[in-house]
């Protein structure tokens, strides 16, 4: 085993459970994706995006399993503190630096879909900075709280998650008509691969911010199986999604519709009683994104301050969020904007930290645990 | 209006956290935060008084516009 060195009195002390973390994972892989990812997907693979889904599972499941594979070799140091022993002190620190931006980005990339999805859906005419100020202000108070208590909203939040999507799935059957999916995989395999880039990059490479907390688990021995468990029951949720998208609204409607998931709850009327049901997939929409936005914020501060060497890491809270208030509207002029680069562009900015940056870690660990072993033999 | 709410944000943050470092020396810790302030100070006032910026996003286009290109010949 590789020696971890002196660790250093840790800044989080919270402790949290493997089915926590299990939770988070799943939740962290809902996160946005419920309402943003069945546009984009079925813009490339058309009525085969729920290949596209499985696909993308697959490929989410093997990247779990390689993050736990990282963290089994450090078990006790976050990402951060990782890249700075395997990289040394100036190219540890550039690529820390790096890392940390993409969290950042990522966390105002939300941040934006919050305010777009609020303004434009529920309540238009508010200006979008007082959205976000409620919304960062939450975020604020659970990181400060800690990961003990973000664990626990976490499972708290995790029943009423289920029974919406569940009622949201049930109520909608007697609308689904097969002939919707059909044909199956008219133009070959290419345009669904083209989609599967998309939804794996943004729903299933986004765990990679797990390996910022994967040292605060109770029961190190039992990462693996927990990880990879929530990243599968997010992906069924996922496929669940986009079935459901194309079943009801055919390929071309959930391709034009910013958000099918919205519209689909839209159209549910059970008997004429039960009508009117789309506050509740925003309801399930805010809470899974109140996940995704909180981990990786809270992965930028406390990274950010393990870089610097801080003791205490709550004091930035205040003022990152004020950074990203006033960001998240810069990005981007528009919301068609905003799509275009996340189509295009954004993909391969994840798939660089979520896939690259491990398999290099991975690789650079085993080639040093080599190279010792053999100098031991020598000697 | 934009201007008054990003004066209470910043004093507001001030008011909460520096007492705390203040009172157990954590000068390090001071020193980040005010660069975090600074720059969100001057995020804000970017968004507040309409200067137009390039995007920050635009390294990201810069960076992956090959990629993104030879993907999609690639798989289209």
């Amino acid at each position: 085993m590789i020696k971890t060195g002196v660790n250093k009195a840790m800044l989080e002390k919270g402790k949290i459970s493997t089915r926590q973390l299990t939770i988070l994972v799943t939740l962290l892989t809902i996160g946005d994706s419920i309402l943003v990812i069945p546009p984009s997907t079925t813009h490339y693979a058309r009525q085969n995006a729920w290949i596209s889904s499985l696909i993308g599972m697959a490929v989410g499941l093997l990247a779990i399993y390689m993050y736990s594979k990282v963290a089994k070799l450090y078990p006790k140091l976050t990402l951060i503190q990782i890249i700075q022993k395997v990289f040394g002190k100036w190219l540890g620190t550039l690529l820390s630096l790096l890392t940390l931006m993409y969290f950042l980005v990522v966390t105002v990339g939300s941040m934006r879909e919050v305010g777009d999805f609020v303004t434009s859906e529920m309540l238009p005419g508010t200006p979008i900075p007082a959205t976000l100020i409620l919304f960062i202000l939450i975020v604020i108070m659970a990181t400060r709280l800690g990961i003990e208590v973000i664990g626990r909203t976490g499972e708290i939040f995790t029943p009423m998650v289920i029974i919406l999507f569940l009622i949201l799935t049930v109520a909608i059957i007697p609308q689904m008509e097969i002939v919707r999916m059909l044909p199956i995989l008219e133009d070959g395999i290419k345009p669904v691969l083209r989609g599967s880039i998309s939804i794996s990059a943004y729903t299933f490479l986004e765990p990679v911010v797990f390996l910022m907390f994967l040292p605060y688990v109770n029961q190190p021995q039992k990462i693996t199986k927990s990880l990879l468990l929530g990243c599968f029951l997010g992906g069924i949720i996922i496929f669940l999604t986009i079935a459901v998208s194309i079943l009801v609204l055919g390929p071309d409607l959930t391709t034009r519709d910013i958000y099918p998931s919205y519209n689909i709850a839209r159209r549910i009327s059970v008997g004429g009683i039960f009508e009117r049901v789309e506050a509740m997939i925003a309801l399930l929409w805010m809470l899974t994104l109140f996940i995704e936005v909180t981990l990786y914020f809270y992965a930028f501060v406390l990274g950010l301050s393990q870089l610097l060497n801080l003791k205490e890491f709550r004091v930035l809270t205040l003022p990152t969020g004020l950074i990203l208030v006033a960001l998240t509207p810069l990005i981007a002029p528009n919301y068609s904007y905003y799509n275009t680069v996340f189509d295009n562009y954004w993909v391969y900015y994840v798939i660089t930290f979520g896939l690259f940056l491990p398999l290099v870690l991975l690789g650079v660990a085993m080639f040093r645990r080599a190279l010792s072993k053999d100098l031991k033999f020598r000697n | 209006m934009g201007i008054i709410v990003l004066i209470v944000l910043v004093a507001g943050s001030i008011a909460i956290d520096v007492p705390l470092m203040w009172r157990k020396k954590l000068i390090k810790e001071m020193w980040v935060f005010s660069f975090l302030l600074l720059l969100g100070i001057f995020f804000g006032v970017i968004k507040v008084m309409h200067i137009s910026i390039p995007n920050p996003l635009g390294w990201m286009i810069f960076i992956y516009k090959p990629v993104a290109d030879m993907v999609n010949v690639w798989l289209t």
